[in-house]
């Protein structure tokens, strides 16, 4: 998994990227050693916990992605099969370059968690 | 913040709007760009007169290159165009407790307290100058430069919306010197009415928008400020709000972990719709429940102007 991710980790635009199970528990991730990998996945766990809460109360159907965006960076979350990827973003980051270029990420994340 | 920059450059050229007019010429004054801040400036003015914003931005500027007449009227007139402009009147009552005139810059803060009751930046500045003048002779505090008065030269702080109220105003017309009556003492009052109603309507735009089934604005605390939703969404606003609240502190989190500043805007998609929320610095967002085939950046657009009436700066 982790050439997977370090592959990931130098499309342009990604900063670092992390995997984490349902529960917000750390799977796999290539991040800068200064960022607390633990936290983040499971403030990431918390995050998703809250979107799917909000997608079922709003009636509108199972979460596909999140992103957010900033001057100085952002965050996009994707589904990876039973797992979910957290990919930090640059500010130079193109959102819908990388929704694009990450697709056969996912599928080969996918498919990695499925063997 | 280049890039950024040079995207609103483009828009404003193909896609004109007061709020993109706005954000590139706050982005121009932070990077100490005055001359084109300025050029920018009097370009929206041209072609939306009616923006407030605007001319409390130029006045910024003015006043960080030292024109503080200028900056005076540009304020004025920003009141003129929205007597609740926060931004604004915070800046105007620096002004004029610069100028010395304490009094006037008291009647300015309670105008703003009218419509933004307990807000503690007021209050304080307020009690510092009321304690000015307290025991101390008009003259001998207009005599002397306010401590604070600096803080007139300093981008002034965000704005909230609330609701109307002019109560005060008969005092503001007591203490206005007739020689330099500040803009805002009675037709500064005024247009909270009408102010009122460019609020609603930039908001409304947005809401009116194809594909949107719910907008609402939600306070720091997740509560609904303003709400609209088609029949179909009816009733899912205070979860809509909740939730997006809940999702900005988890994301705020993740950003401080990751070590950027959080971001203003975030999308939640899902199969059958999406959740747009954007936030500017006054820590009100607007949130959208949208169609999956809804545009986030045509949405972007009409929630900052919203934000901006809403007095973000």
């Amino acid at each position: 998994m982790q050439d997977i991710l370090g592959e990931l980790n130098r499309v342009r635009g990604v900063g670092g990227c992390l995997l984490f199970n349902s529960d917000g528990l750390l799977m796999e991730s290539m991040l800068r050693s200064d960022v607390d990998e633990q936290a983040l996945a499971a403030s990431g766990g918390a995050l998703i916990a809250q979107a799917t809460r909000m997608c079922e109360a709003l009636g509108i159907g199972r979460q596909t992605a999140f992103s957010a965006n900033g001057d100085q960076g952002g965050v996009m979350v994707l589904a990876a099969g039973q797992a979910t990827l957290l990919v930090l973003l640059d500010p130079s980051a193109n959102l819908a370059l990388l929704r694009l270029e990450l697709k056969p990420f996912l599928e080969r994340i996918t498919s990695r968690l499925t063997l | 913040m280049e890039s950024e920059i040079d995207r609103l450059r483009k828009k404003v050229e193909n896609f004109p709007s007061p709020s993109s007019y706005n954000r590139l010429a706050e982005l121009l004054h932070l990077a100490k760009q005055e001359g084109e801040a300025e050029a920018v400036c009097r370009k929206c003015i041209k072609e939306f007169p009616r923006n407030s914003q605007v001319y409390a931005l130029l006045a910024d500027i003015q006043l960080s290159t030292g024109r503080r007449s200028e900056a005076g009227l540009s304020l004025k007139a920003s009141l003129e165009r929205d007597g609740r402009n926060y931004a604004a009147a915070r800046m105007y009552a620096d002004y004029l407790a610069e100028a010395r005139d304490v009094q006037g810059a008291i009647a300015q803060l309670k105008l703003v307290l009218s419509y933004r009751p307990n807000d503690p930046p007021v209050l304080q500045r307020l009690g510092e100058l009321e304690g000015q003048l307290k025991g101390v002779p008009l003259g001998a505090v207009q005599a002397q430069r306010p401590a604070a008065a600096p803080a007139a030269a300093q981008p002034a702080p965000r704005a909230a919306p609330a609701p109307s109220g002019s109560g005060i105003r008969p005092a503001q017309q007591a203490t206005a010197r007739p020689a330099d009556p500040p803009a805002a003492s009675t037709s500064g009052t005024r247009p909270s009415t009408s102010g009122s109603g460019v609020r609603r309507s930039a908001f409304d735009t947005l809401a009116a928008e194809g594909g949107v089934r719910a907008a609402v604005v939600v306070d720091p605390q997740g509560q609904v400020v303003m709400a609209r939703a088609l029949p179909t969404a009816a009733g899912r606003e205070d979860a809509l709000a909740a939730f997006s609240s809940a999702i900005g502190i988890a994301m705020a989190d993740i950003a401080r972990l990751a070590k950027h500043p959080t971001p203003a805007s975030w999308v939640l998609g899902a199969e059958q719709g999406q959740v747009l929320s954007f936030q500017r610095d006054n820590g009100f967002s607007v949130v959208a429940l949208a169609d999956p085939t809804v545009r986030p950046a045509m949405l972007e657009l009409r929630a900052r102007q919203a934000l901006i009436d809403l007095g973000a700066t």
